[in-house]
Parts: structure tokens; sequence; C-alpha cells
């Protein structure tokens, strides 16, 4: 079975680029876009990032994700701060 | 006469910027595209690499246009107006993960930044010690 990247992509938009061949295996890379516009042409934002890539073996399917750890270690150690913070404020009150 | 002699040169002064924002903003949104995250396929042996990035564009266009009739030395009414615009943006890219596909099967490598880590790390820091100092400072405020 071959898995459904759009799903749980809320505001995203899921996109397939151009299939790579390699040996018995096809390859698609998937991104995840965000397209944000403001009213009267004012501005707008794209975020693309990748979501994963499909790797199809025959019949057989399987979603390989792409993580960003820089992200994942961005985030945890802001949370991390703020969560010390917290803590700190707690400790010496 | 022509619609295009019709129209109110505020207008027409103002119609140009406001399609070229427009163009510009045509070709922002056509830079969400699967291209625009994956580099070319690059293929040494059985292995293949596929270089992954993260790509943000952003823009912002603003213009305004005004007039007014007045009166010149002879005491002839004049009109007259002017406009302006002006507009901005940034695309910046940061490279993610590379996928290697080998014949013992597909990974990614993520691509870790030591630079926003340690920002990230120097950030979370600054907060715990803020914190910390500002509640052993005495209150002056209200000693007196």
């Amino acid at each position: 079975m071959i898995p459904n990247p759009t799903n749980g992509a809320g505001i995203f938009e899921t996109k397939a680029g151009e299939e790579v061949a390699h040996g018995k295996r096809v390859l698609i890379p998937l991104a995840r876009s965000l397209r944000l516009r403001l009213p009267g042409n004012a501005g707008g934002l794209v975020w693309n990032r990748p979501f994963g890539i499909l790797v199809r073996e025959g019949t057989r399917g399987r979603l390989v994700r792409v993580v960003d750890a820089t992200r994942w270690i961005q985030t945890l150690l802001l949370a991390a701060g703020i969560a010390g913070a917290i803590l700190a404020h707690l400790v010496r009150r | 006469m022509s619609e295009q002699s019709e129209m109110d040169p505020q207008a027409s002064a103002f119609a140009a910027p406001a399609n070229r924002a427009a163009d510009v903003m045509e070709s922002l949104i056509s830079a969400a595209d699967v291209s625009k995250v994956y580099g070319e396929p690059i293929r040494q042996g059985d292995t293949l690499i596929l270089p992954a990035a993260e790509v943000l564009a952003i823009a912002g266009f603003g213009m305004g246009s005004g007039g007014g009739v007045g009166r010149d030395r002879q005491g002839t009414p004049q009109r007259g107006g002017g406009g302006g615009g002006g507009g901005g943006g940034k695309t910046l890219a940061r490279s993610v993960a590379v996928i290697v596909a080998s014949p013992e099967g597909v990974r990614i490598r993520p691509v870790i930044d030591l630079t926003k880590i340690a920002l990230a790390a120097l950030t979370a820091a600054g907060f715990v010690l803020a914190s910390w100092r500002g509640m052993s400072k005495p209150k002056r405020f209200f000693a007196r």
C-alpha cells in the first residue's frame, strides 16, 4: 500500500516532484509549502520545506520522512530556556 | 477618445507599479515548487544523493498617490498629483538533509547547523540567567 502524504498537511500544501529512478526503486521527493498572500498584492510569504521521500518498489511504497534536526534542537533549547526561566522565577520567589 | 487618455493621470501613474508588484507576487508564489526544495540528484556508483533545503521567500510592497487643485501666480486653477511606491523582499535557504539511496536502502542524513544551535543555546541560557538575576535584585522602589 502506498501512503498518502497529504494526510495531516493542514494549511500546508503537499507537492510531489519529479520521480528519480534508482535501481528497482523509484524515489518521489515530496515538499510542503505554505503560501500567504496579503490582500491587494501588498506582499506575501512562501515557505517551502522538504517533507519526505516516497520510496516505491513495485506495488509497495513507504514514506521516509525528512526530519529537520536543526529546527528540532532549536525548538527544544528555546523551550528548555523558557521552562528554566519560569522555574528560576518560581524557585527565587 | 481612447480609454487610455480618459484615465485619471494619478490612476495611470499608479497602475504601472501596481502591475509590477503583481508580477513580483506571481513570481514569488511560483517559488512554492518542489524543484526549489530538492537539488539535482547526484549519482556516485550505486549510490544516489539528493540534497534537500528549506526555502523561505518574503516580499512586501507599499504605494501611495495623492493629488490636489491649486492656483498658479496668474490665478489659474492647476491640477497636480504624484505617487510613489516601494518594496522589498528576502529569500532564505538552509540545508536540511541529504537523502542517500544505496542498494541497502534509503536513509536521511540530517544537516545540523551548529551556529543556529549555539545561538539558540545562548538565548536559552540568557532567559534563565535574566530570570535568576532579575529575582535576586533588591526592590529599591518600595524600600524608601
